[in-house]
Order: C-alpha cells, then sequence, then structure tokens
C-alpha cells in the first residue's frame, strides 16, 4: 500500500462522508411494502430487457414479454445481492488494516449502505419472486498481486455500479414500471451516486501507481482482464433461467443470439460508456469496443 | 465422445487442446478461470441435456476432464 496516495480518495470521501450521514436512513423502515403488486405492470424498463431489439423476440407473446420484463427484475435484483456479497467481503478484508486508513470511515458508510441494499432487494424478490437466483455468475479469482488486487477490487466495484446506475436510473425513470419499483430503484441510486464518486476517485488513486509500475507484458494481461470482467457482467444480464420460465424454446440458443447480436452489443456500449471512459483514461482497459464477438 | 465435447470447448476458448490430458487440473492451469466459469456450466447443460444448480457443484467436480465426465456424463 505504500505506493499508493489517496490523493483524490480522501478529499472526496471526507466530504461523501457528511453527505453520508446527513442522507441516513434505516432501510427496514424506509419503504411501506405492498401486500401485492399489481399483476399487468412491469418492473423493468423495457428497453432495459435483454431479448429487446434481438432477432429472437419475435418468438415472445405479450404475456411472455411480462413475465420475462418481471424474472429480468428479479435477475437484476439477484445481481445487485450477490454483487454487493462479494464486493462487502473484498471491503471488509481492507477496513482497518495498515495502508487503509484514511478511508476507513467512508468504508464503514459504503458498508452500511451496501448492507441497506442487498436486504431491500432480497426482500423484493423473497416476498414478491419466489426467492433470488443462485449466484450463477461468479466474479474472476484472485489475480495474485496485492496492488493488482486493490486495483481490480475498485475497478470492478465501479465498473458494476455505474451499469447497475444506468439501469436504476431507467427504471425509476420510466413510465410503465410499478410505482413501488421505481421507488427501490431511485433509493439505490441515492446512495449509490456516493458510492460511484469515491469509486471513481480511489480507481484513478490506486491505478496510477500500478500502471507506472507494470512491465508492458503485466499491464496487457490486466488490461485483458478488465475487459473479461466487463464481459463477464455483459453476459450476466442474459439469463437463460428467465427464457426457459417463460416458456420459450432453447434458452440457450437464444442466449448466444441475443449475446452475439449487434444491437444488444451497441447498448451496452451505451450503458457502459461513462465507466469505460474512465477506465481507458487511466489505462485499465486498451480497446473500448471490448465485448466477444464469439459467444461459445 | 463427452471428453471430445468437453476439449471442444476448451479449443474454442483458445486453450491447445493437445497439451491437455484427462487429468490435467483445469482450474489449477487457469484453462476454466471464474470468469468463464458459467458459459462452461451453461456449455455442459447443453451437452449433457440436463439442467445444473451451480450450488450443488463443487470446484473438484470441474476439476478435469475426467472429473467431468463422471459428474455429468455417466
Amino acid at each position: 500500500m505504500s505506493r499508493v496516495t489517496f490523493e483524490r480518495s480522501e478529499s472526496t470521501s471526507a466530504k461523501l462522508n457528511t453527505l453520508a450521514r446527513d442522507a441516513h436512513s434505516n432501510p427496514y423502515h424506509r419503504f411501506h411494502w405492498p401486500a401485492a403488486l399489481p399483476g399487468d405492470a412491469h418492473w423493468m424498463d423495457p428497453s432495459l430487457i435483454s431479448l429487446a431489439e434481438c432477432d429472437g423476440a419475435g418468438e415472445l407473446d405479450e404475456s411472455q414479454w411480462l413475465a420475462l420484463n418481471r424474472l429480468e427484475c428479479k435477475n437484476f435484483f439477484s445481481l445487485n445481492v450477490h454483487g454487493i456479497r462479494q464486493l462487502l467481503a473484498e471491503l471488509i478484508e481492507r477496513i482497518h488494516q495498515p495502508g487503509w486508513e484514511p478511508l476507513s470511515e467512508f468504508f464503514h458508510h459504503f458498508i452500511g449502505e451496501e448492507n441497506g441494499h442487498m436486504w431491500y432487494f432480497a426482500e423484493f424478490c423473497n416476498r414478491y419472486s419466489g426467492g433470488l437466483y443462485p449466484d450463477m455468475f461468479r466474479p474472476p479469482g484472485d489475480p495474485g498481486r496485492a496492488l493488482v488486487d486493490d486495483c481490480l477490487v475498485f475497478a470492478r466495484i465501479l465498473i458494476f455500479e455505474e451499469i447497475v446506475d444506468v439501469w436504476n436510473k431507467a427504471n425509476a425513470g420510466c413510465p410503465s414500471v410499478d410505482t413501488f419499483v421505481r421507488e427501490l430503484n431511485d433509493a439505490h441510486r441515492q446512495d449509490e451516486r456516493r458510492h460511484v464518486s469515491f469509486g471513481r476517485a480511489i480507481v484513478r488513486d490506486v491505478s496510477a501507481p500500478l500502471v507506472e509500475e507494470l512491465t508492458d507484458r503485466e499491464l496487457q494481461d490486466l488490461q485483458t482482464y478488465v475487459a473479461s470482467y466487463l464481459n463477464h457482467l455483459y453476459r450476466s444480464f442474459f439469463n437463460p433461467r428467465t427464457y426457459g420460465e417463460v416458456g420459450l424454446n432453447q434458452p440457450l440458443r437464444l442466449r448466444r443470439l441475443a449475446l452475439a447480436s449487434a444491437a444488444c452489443h451497441e447498448r451496452f456500449y451505451r450503458q457502459s460508456r461513462r465507466v469505460v471512459d474512465l477506465l481507458m483514461d487511466v489505462g485499465l482497459l486498451a480497446d473500448r469496443h471490448f465485448l466477444d464477438e464469439k459467444v461459445n | 465422445m463427452s471428453k471430445e465435447v468437453i476439449r471442444a470447448f476448451l479449443e474454442a476458448s483458445g486453450h491447445d487442446v493437445s497439451a491437455i490430458d484427462d487429468d490435467t487440473d483445469l482450474i489449477e492451469s487457469r484453462l476454466i478461470d471464474s470468469l468463464h466459469f458459467v458459459e462452461f456450466v451453461f456449455y455442459l447443460e447443453e451437452a449433457a441435456g440436463c439442467q445444473i444448480d451451480p450450488r450443488d457443484l463443487s470446484i473438484n467436480d470441474l476439476r478435469t476432464i475426467d472429473s467431468i465426465e463422471r459428474k455429468f456424463f455417466t
């Protein structure tokens, strides 16, 4: 940790600590949970549905579109729960450890807020959608070097949060989405704004010494890894379980078609543009067209 | 036959399958990493014709071509 200076993240977190104290609310009392949600409302902005704009979408009738919309909301919330659990484990490994002291208070806010998010997304799935999807989309393993690990932990958190924020924003602002689901998405955004601000600062702090220190080959490996993570996240939004549950044939074939479709690629490039700009700027990504053309 | 199916995935992922034995540790040698883990599971589902619950899997089930064959194709 001695080579990292928290120049940006320390000053950013000092401001965010104050905002987090002022914005603090109890997630367990924050929402009025309806006994049931109306049967005809969307739970997701229809433009976010994995098969929207995809050739295979012609196979769905109106009731299947609605069922898929709700199951993909369940998938989105499940991804949040599993993603948060993993990032909390990473942060808890670092809080109050040597070198990380300047950021400890912010980590406390972050951990507390993310714990609340994990609870309400899981609660939604348990109340209205038969529980969470299992953790199919595991994060990458240990790349094996402390400085690389630190950089990738915060890069992964930022990538995940920036893209989720795009989805939350679309859902919160979509008039056809159920009011309560919009409220959940909006509540998540309010906390995530602070997390994203911090994430952008710390990714710059931890990547700067690393990019300077690595050999060309090592940097290339790191960039490949970041590109793989982006591909991994892209694919996690296409859950074949949802296709099977709405009665579509050959869900894995359909998933491959959707994953490879130019329209789906373009949509994800739009959704990830902001974080990709930063990753390119700090040198953690070599090519902004990072999605694999070929899907096994 | 099932071993060839497994090798086909590894080959399509860019690995030289001639250097991979039936007992090569696919995890340790990073031939299957966690980013590609789920794609591999979906591929096995399709090849074996069954749905796989990741909660029922141990990492050792996927460690070698032999162990994958035992778990999903016998």
